[in-house]
């Protein structure tokens, strides 16, 4: 019977571990090989000679380091900032709001996802500008001083990047609070505890795998963003992304954009297991 | 309880429906395409640059009774890579930009040319068909012309209220905070060679980093694509700086009030190239389509489009257009002498240029 | 007392809710406010147009593209999802070890740009001779949009409680009526979040269409990022709205038929 059932498992994970490990462990391998390679394979016939050179510059340049912590830094502003209005409207959905409206409120969620990326940063930029819809109720006022322009600062570019990426954060967080027991809270309360406790030694533990996903689905594509900064920031907005995108797209220098790549996924990975290290700890000690 | 099982299988059999519809539907289109047995070839080119238009393919398909599919690029180096991995024998012609040509000819994916196949190729200007860098290592031309247009200074006069004739105006501690320049290097290194007085087609990279480190204070944006100038110049946020001669045109047509001026230091061109790709099977029809895009008809069409022109190559046209077109181009009374055309990059170069530019905007 | 005051928190929480869904739709609602605006630029003041529609039904590139990315991304998202929920509920059964690496595999996709799996993929692809076609597009969507679908939907399988699926076996059902009955409701939610969330990644990702799609082929953001050259068209604000209308019926269609799955399989589930 425990046989069978092995077995059974072993065939449901089958088809998305051969996907996940041609489709992600290949490419990541080829990463790891073209960041070794002089030029660029994908358009020269195939391997012209091997070189030390790119992964060197890429670990050693101050350039990178510093476009690298820039990138973190927006990263984890944007991430914290997604979890400070995600985490109430979250709990609004799957807690407060009727059954039969959630699945509706979250299907209203990624409406704006139903448009190009492209078209809603013009958007959000148009109703940004100076003159614009929001600036200037704010300018007559009086609360800014006018002329005061957003636009091309990396205020706007973090605006948009949260104004993006906070329909996912609502959608992790949303399916994890939706499990909590009402009765555990409920029972929380009736043992004296007031909201803020009971927020702290029972939502937010039963949360953080949400959390997790979230901040996964959250920081790493924001920490690799480049349409955002090229397209509403200015001339100190780069991020590690423009840089490793113009390896590829401009350049034809593969194999330092593969190389920068590899600095990023290490960093990325360094700080997840970090940010999972934190979490536990933090689930412990509420737990203990 | 049997009830919503059946009702939930319904909707799966819906989306497989959906699905299935939508996979057949874009099959039959494909089958569709081949049973007409119209002599097909595929273009390789910008979206909405010329082409496409009304005056582009489809008035080649009304008079060949050939098919044109377009393949739209989204960079030229992408395009590389999709031609090296499987886009020869699928793409017959593209259109590039020198300036990574000789990476296009490491790669051996363009054809030699037989200019004698193209009957309007006598026509087009001769500064443009016959570079030296537009050619193989034999000497073979690679590249026909077909469309060209200078990267040059703008400036809004409603904020910038003096006659600017020099790039050093965007160097200008005035400007401060309404400058923009192209998000691209070619364009960068060469509008800072001229500012500082070196040789564009190879500057002393010294000199010139050092010249757009200093401008950067001054710039409020580097703009990347068309919509991004647009957006950044009707919301009045930069004023002065380097731009497409065809976005100013098209600015200007639509009431914008904006000034285009060719730079005593002289400006930087780009001029656009048909190849066609090694292997293709549609050779014939290849030489039949960058004729018609060098003739007459179509540069005509193209130099005097509304909204969006582009400067034509063929000198039977550009000597016949009106002075109001010719304005509209930015020509009037004749076209800019001094023009830096983009030219080919070695490997070397390309690396320098484009590690030069990066560390401008990584810099603070 | 308490009671008022929990009212006040329910409706802060409501407030704060409508607000953010108010800030989510703004730019939408200016987008279809812009696709009725006469001006190609967007330049107030307003003056009503369908100019913008009539061109978008009059060239058929961008339907078409738009109706492939729909289909496309919804058939992405499903076996994603399918996917997912099948390897979380194999990974309950397996060994530690297992649900150890797995979720850590999982994040590989997550962390490698798209750009970069993008290229190696078409290396791959060309090397094993598909090249550029359906099947690689397909492959190519579905290992970025699976690790969301997968990581939402294990969370919760992993935290689920397994009484109610022992007591219905308990009761002498079989492992797919508790499966269909008993698990799959319990973890709906997620799995809704899951497929949501990877048909918007699929909807808007560019690179790795364009690097993947077979010749002649175009999905909507390929069509979109393709115009750097000479401008998006408004039509394409007129695509927004259509979509948007589209979803607006739809949930409406659903709200009003009364017809939600995820209560269908509650209700389902208390029924039993």
């Amino acid at each position: 019977m425990n046989k069978h059932r092995k077995k059974l498992a072993g065939c449901m994970i089958f088809p998305s571990f051969s996907i996940l490990l041609l489709m992600s462990i290949v490419p990541l391998c080829m990463l790891v090989l073209f960041g070794f390679v002089d030029g660029n394979i994908s358009t020269m016939n195939g391997i012209a000679g091997y070189t030390l050179e790119n992964i060197k510059e890429a670990f050693s340049s101050l350039m990178v380091g510093k476009l690298m912590l820039k990138s973190f830094w927006i990263a984890v502003l944007v991430t914290f900032l997604c979890i400070l209005i995600g985490y109430p409207a979250a709990w609004a959905i799957a807690k407060i709001v009727p059954e039969r409206y959630r699945s509706i409120l979250v299907t209203v969620a990624i409406v704006p996802a139903f448009t190009s990326q492209l078209l809603l940063i013009y958007s959000i930029m148009t109703l940004m500008q100076s003159n614009g819809l929001v600036m200037t109720p704010l300018t007559v006022l009086g609360i800014i001083p006018e002329g005061t322009s957003f636009m091309y600062t990396d205020a706007m570019v973090i605006l948009i990047l949260v104004y993006e990426y906070l329909p996912y954060m609502i959608l992790s967080l949303y399916s994890c609070l939706e499990k909590i027991d009402d009765n555990v809270i409920a029972a929380s309360h009736t043992l004296g505890a007031n909201r803020f406790h009971t927020f702290i030694n029972v939502v937010l533990p039963q949360s953080f795998s949400g959390l997790m996903t979230g901040v996964l689905i959250v920081l790493i594509p924001v920490a690799g963003s480049f349409v955002e900064p090229n397209i509403a920031g200015g001339p100190y907005s780069m991020m590690i992304g423009s840089l490793i995108d113009s390896q590829f797209t401009t350049s034809l220098n593969m194999g330092y954009g593969a190389a920068l790549s590899l600095v990023f996924l290490i960093v990325m990975s360094f700080a997840l297991v970090v940010i999972k290290g934190i979490m536990n700890f933090a689930d412990r000690k509420i737990g203990g | 309880m049997k009830k919503k099982i059946f009702s939930a299988m319904l909707v799966l059999l819906l989306v497989c429906q959906m699905v299935m519809t939508g996979c057949s539907s874009s099959g039959n289109d494909k089958e569709d395409k081949k049973s007409t047995g119209k002599d097909k070839i595929v273009v390789a080119n910008w979206q909405s640059y010329a082409t496409d238009a009304e005056y582009g393919a489809a008035k080649f398909e009304e008079e060949t009774g050939c098919e044109v599919e377009h393949y739209f690029i989204s960079s030229i180096p992408e395009l590389l890579s999709v031609l090296q991995n499987g886009g020869t024998g699928n793409i017959d012609v593209v259109c590039i930009n020198p300036l990574y040509l000789q990476q296009y000819l490491s790669a051996g994916v363009l054809e030699a040319l037989d200019t004698d196949k193209l009957e309007n190729f006598k026509n087009v200007r001769e500064d443009f068909r016959s570079i030296d860098e537009v050619k193989d290592k034999d000497g073979n031309i690679i590249g026909v012309p077909w469309v060209w247009g200078t990267t040059s200074l703008f400036y809004n006069p409603d904020i910038v209220k003096e006659e600017i004739t020099s790039w050093s105006a965007l160097w200008d501690p005035k400007y401060k905070d309404v400058v923009t320049l192209e998000n691209e290097y070619d364009a960068a290194i060469r509008t800072a060679a001229m500012y500082v007085g070196e040789d564009p087609k190879s500057p002393d990279m010294d000199k010139v980093q050092s010249a757009l480190t200093e401008l950067k204070s001054n710039v409020k944006t580097y703009w990347t694509s068309h919509d991004d100038f647009l957006k950044a110049y009707t919301s009045g946020e930069i004023a002065i700086g380097n731009v497409w001669g065809s976005i100013a045109t098209e600015l200007s047509s639509e009431g914008y009030n904006i000034k285009y001026v060719h730079p005593d230091e002289g400006t930087v061109g780009w001029c656009d190239y048909w190849c066609i790709v090694k292997g293709t099977e549609k050779e014939e029809l290849a030489y039949k389509w960058i004729d018609y895009c060098i003739g007459e008809e179509f540069q005509n069409s193209m130099g005097t489009a509304k909204g969006q022109a582009y400067a034509p190559v063929n000198t039977n046209v550009t000597d016949k257009l009106s002075d109001d077109a010719k304005k509209a181009l930015w020509m009037y009374p004749e076209a800019p002498e001094n023009v830096n055309l983009a030219l080919p990059l070695s490997d070397e170069d390309l690396k320098v240029w484009t590690g030069v530019w990066d560390k401008i905007k990584a810099g603070n | 007392m308490k009671r008022k005051k929990s009212n006040l928190f329910r409706k802060v929480m409501i407030g704060w809710l409508c607000l953010t869904m108010f800030i989510l739709l703004f730019p939408i609602a200016a987008i279809i406010f812009m696709s009725f605006n006469a001006s190609k630029f967007g330049a107030l003041p307003f003056e009503f147009t369908t100019t913008w529609y009539v061109q978008l039904f009059e060239s058929a590139d961008l339907l078409a593209a738009t109706w492939y990315s729909l289909w496309f991304s919804t058939l992405v998202s499903v076996v994603a999802a399918v996917l997912g929920v099948l390897a979380s509920f194999a990974l309950r059964k397996l060994s530690r070890k297992w649900n150890k690496t797995f979720p850590t595999l999982m994040n590989i996709p997550v962390i490698i740009p798209w750009l970069v799996s993008a290229v190696s993929l078409l290396l791959l692809f060309n090397l094993i001779g598909m090249g550029k076609s359906f099947v690689s597009l397909f492959l190519g969507n579905l290992v970025a949009v699976m690790p969301h679908s997968f990581l939402i939907t294990y969370a919760r399988v992993m935290s689920m409680d397994k009484y109610p699926e022992e007591a219905a076996r308990t009761l002498g059902a079989s492992g797919f009526k508790v499966f269909v009955n008993v698990a799959f409701p319990m973890i709906f939610p997620a799995v809704l979040s899951g497929m949501l969330m990877s048909f918007i990644l699929c909807f808007n990702c560019f690179v790795i269409q364009y690097y993947l799609a077979p010749f002649g082929t175009y999905t909507l953001p390929m069509l979109i990022y393709t115009m750097i050259r000479a401008g998006y068209s408004p039509s394409i604000n007129a695509i927004a709205a259509i979509l948007t209308l589209f979803i607006v019926l739809f949930i409406i269609v659903m709200n009003k038929v009364g017809f939600d799955a995820g209560q269908l399989f509650g209700k389902a589930n208390k029924e039993d």
